[in-house]
């Protein structure tokens, strides 16, 4: 007899369920296994003996006793008899179909030996589940969590540990041989092991020597007093976007209150060789608009550069977004340079994707400017030309005018706080779901520059009044529930609900968004305060809005989604298109398809857990 | 149809005192089919052979492949490719078929695949897609290793496709890779006996399912004939 590769072994090895498996299991399953005919037109016979089918050819059709369409098969999809017999659910053949049914004696024994096997039937086996709050076992498909968080490049990985510390009470002179014996140009400055300064090379320079202080003078001095710190188990490149923001080269690590090391940029250069930190000093040092024009062409390369080395979606988002923080910050320096000093307090603030942190390339800016009550109306025009100055330098370095001009140059968004109060009012406030369609991107706002406690004001009062409105909340679900992910994929089509077929699917709105606007909602309900996705959920789980488990698997979705969108960007820019957020079905592999359809399930479940919780009348 | 039974009584009669101490003697216990029997209830064996040339006389078995269809499927588990080996010249046909000389040389004898066959067909119905030319093969094979013809019921998958053209007034092509594609059976790409044994194992099914439901098709509607 001849050994061979059999037809049915050759397709199942380019299967998801299959493709991982090595030859010796795939002959075993293959010679397991059964070929069916179904005719179009015909139910497909649902044997017992069979664990599961999967489509060789043709299609099928799946649906409830009512007739609601569940999902559509093509070649290479598969169905678990036993869950469609349970469900009291159909298949029927749309196409003539060509089936491989695997013995219930080989599906079972793939599903207890092989784990990624039965994670994918068990993600299956949940699609026909009961739609719930409180989603006990979530899903999980392999690959979107394999394991990535433990490749992630954590602070305590890179910084020096233990760090050089002394006590506030010795003198300058001190100090400087402590730092010379040791090698370091900072040294913290601990009281009981609390951290309470740092000294660098830079201030003795510039604190004590330019300044003519005497080295016998206490080193607390000339410190810096509470210096900013992070905690050793945040991701590397948070650590790095501090310092970016904050222009320094040291950042104190701490355990808790503890102190831990410290790290340095050079550090983080070393850890990543990552661009970012370089782009962001030439922004902060960057003397006129055409010099930040300049540096911002960079960006996308960088951005490019990022998604090759398969930067996690959260972190690109990060990076975008602390870039247009940097031009921002920049550019309002810049305006300050030009029409001097603002005439009253403000705060510039960021709304939509720059507030949660999620931009991408292409991301619009939306932003608005608060005044402090003091405001005169004579001052009008100093804020206007600063937001128009501000907003065309954005628009220039590539971050794009706002279509619906949701800008601090447009008059209605440059408003006085009491003037905010009563704008955010009215929305939450609002008659129908109608009235907040465009508002919901301002429920995300974000502190750029000025004064603080503008941003903080407004922010509490929008967490204070929305938390407790209930029929805001339901307009809000309402509106966000417009949006909804498709059922799946057909062939090469996008499959929606009614049996439709699309050809190309929008990343954002069919997936990215709905996830954006339940993390929005829930957390507003709870008064949650911040602002990107990922910790939205987070704490929306912690405070028990969302089972952890829903939560969790929403995350996984919403990397996996993300994700999906920036590599098809990326491609898009390496081929020198047009940066959009569609995606062609066609470039999909089997396994990323199973998994694409398996997130866009779980998007639904937390859109109809929702609906229940706020009570939203459209689904 | 009916007709059918009369050869196989009359074969089985001729020679079965005479092979009783052959290896074929199975196939002369087995008594024809009921034709009012169901698909769904009928074991099928499909085979397919590949020659060194159409000649039976001049040229050889190279290969046979087949599979089984049980309960109304097919049975991948049950595919056979038995090379054989070459006792004349190859023909030209060695090398459309893709089988080296190298191949050949782990073949087994072509007494030793009939035997192995034999055992598959007892209580079967044999499948061809163009049996004619199979069967000479295989009988000239049997006659010259058991001295007896094999005796058994087949259906030939070709026969039915010509018969459904001709009910339909249509005269496209019926050979196995057009006809397949009338059902919407995927292209195959290789050609081996195997391969064309499984390609005719689902164009079966497909015929099958277009006559009827499975379960209300019998093997009166599969023109079942007489080796």
């Amino acid at each position: 007899m001849v050994s061979e590769v059999s037809d049915v072994q050759e397709f199942l090895s380019k299967q998801a369920l299959f493709q991982h498996l090595n030859a010796e299991a795939l002959a075993t399953a293959s010679s397991q296994s059964y070929t069916s005919f179904s005719r179009s037109g015909a139910l497909i016979n649902l044997r017992e003996d069979a664990g599961l089918l999967v489509l060789r050819s043709g299609s099928v059709e799946i649906r409830k006793r009512n007739g609601e369409l569940l999902d559509r098969l093509s070649e290479g999809d598969f169905l678990l008899p036993k869950v469609l017999l349970q469900h009291a659910l159909q298949a029927m053949a749309l196409e003539d179909c060509l089936y491989y049914e695997l013995a219930a004696t080989a599906y079972n024994a793939l599903y207890t030996s092989d784990k990624d096997f039965s994670l994918l039937c068990q993600s299956y086996t949940r699609r026909f589940g009961e739609v719930s709050m409180e989603v006990q076992n979530p899903a999980i498909s392999p690959a979107i969590s394999s394991g990535e968080l433990l490749l992630q490049k954590r602070v305590a990985d890179f910084m020096s540990s233990p760090p050089v510390c002394a006590s506030p009470h010795i003198t300058i002179l001190e100090a400087a041989k402590i730092m010379m014996a040791k090698n370091v140009s900072s040294l913290l400055i601990t009281q009981d092991e609390d951290l309470v300064g740092i000294v660098t090379d830079r201030d003795l320079r510039t604190r004590v020597l330019a300044a003519g202080l005497p080295d016998s003078m206490s080193v607390s001095a000339v410190m810096t007093p509470e210096p900013s710190a992070i905690d050793k188990s945040e991701l590397l490149h948070r650590a790095q976007i501090k310092m970016m923001s904050a222009g320094i080269h040291h950042l104190p690590v701490v355990d808790g209150k503890q102190v831990a090391g410290l790290i340095g940029l050079s550090d983080i250069v070393r850890a990543n060789n990552i661009e970012p930190v370089s782009l962001i000093g030439s922004v902060r040092h960057a003397n006129n608009v055409a010099a930040l024009v300049d540096i911002s062409r960079q960006f996308p390369a960088l951005v490019a550069r990022l998604i090759e080395r398969d930067t996690r979606s959260t972190e690109v988002g990060e990076i975008i977004t602390s870039l247009t923080d940097g031009l921002t910050n920049r550019l309002i320096q810049l305006a300050q340079q030009e029409l001097g000093d603002a005439p009253c307090e403000f705060a510039w603030l960021a709304f939509g994707s720059q507030a949660r942190q999620e931009q991408v390339i292409g991301s619009d800016q939306d932003n608005a400017l608060i005044l402090s009550e003091a405001c005169e109306p004579q001052n009008a025009d100093y804020f206007k030309k600063l937001a128009e100055f501000v907003n065309e330098g954005l628009g220039d370095c590539g971050v794009l005018l706002c279509p619906g001009d949701i800008m601090a140059r447009n008059d209605k968004w440059r408003l006085s706080l009491r003037h905010w109060f009563e704008c955010f009012n009215q929305w939450i406030q609002a008659g129908s779901p109608k009235d907040l369609m465009h508002a919901s991107i301002f429920f995300d706002m974000r502190h750029i520059y000025g004064e603080k406690k503008l941003s903080a004001a407004l922010q509490n009062h929008v967490l204070e009044s929305a938390k407790k409105n209930t029929i805001f909340l339901a307009h809000m679900s309402d509106n966000a529930l417009i949006h909804s992910p498709p059922l799946g994929f057909f062939k090469t089509f996008v499959l929606e609900k009614d049996g439709d077929h699309i050809h190309s699917l929008d990343l954002k709105k069919r997936g990215t968004i709905p996830i954006v606007d339940i993390a929005r909602n829930c957390s507003l309900s709870a008064g949650i305060s911040a602002v990107s996705t990922v910790d939205r959920l987070k704490q929306v789980a912690d405070a028990g809005v969302m089972s952890h488990g829903l939560v969790n698997s929403l995350l996984d979705a919403h990397e996996f989604i993300a994700g999906l969108r920036l590599d098809a960007q990326g491609r898009q820019y390496r081929a020198g298109e047009a940066v959009d957020n569609y995606l062609d079905p066609k470039t999909l592999s089997p396994l990323m398809r199973h998994q694409l359809k398996d997130a866009f399930h779980l998007v639904r479940q937390a859109q109809a857990a929702m609906k229940a919780r706020f009570g939203g009348g459209l689904i | 149809m009916a007709l059918y039974k009369l050869p196989f009584y009359f074969k089985r009669w001729k020679n079965k005192d005479r092979v009783g101490k052959t290896a074929l003697a199975p196939l002369y216990e087995n008594i024809p089919f009921t034709l009012s029997r169901g698909f769904l209830d009928t074991r099928f064996v499909v085979v397919d052979c590949e020659m060194s040339g159409l000649d039976a006389g001049k040229h050889q078995l190279l290969s046979i492949g087949w599979i089984a269809i049980e309960k109304g499927r097919i049975v991948n588990g049950s595919a056979r490719h038995l090379l054989i080996h070459a006792e004349k010249g190859l023909g030209d046909s060695a090398v459309i078929h893709g089988l080296q000389a190298a191949n050949l040389a782990g073949a087994s004898s072509i007494a030793a695949v009939l035997l192995l066959l034999i055992k598959q067909m007892k209580n079967s119905v044999l499948i061809f897609h163009h049996a004619p030319i199979d069967m000479q093969f295989l009988q000239l094979a049997s006659i010259n290793n058991f001295r007896y013809p094999l005796l058994f019921s087949y259906i030939d998958t070709m026969a039915l496709e010509n018969r459904k053209m001709q009910m339909q007034g249509k005269q496209y092509s019926v050979r196995l890779g057009e006809s397949r594609k009338r059902y919407g059976l995927p292209v195959v790409n290789q050609h081996n006996a195997l391969c064309d044994a499984v390609a005719t194992a689902e164009l079966f099914l497909a015929q099958v399912n277009y006559l009827g439901s499975p379960e209300k098709v019998r093997l009166k509607h599969l023109n079942v004939q007489c080796s």
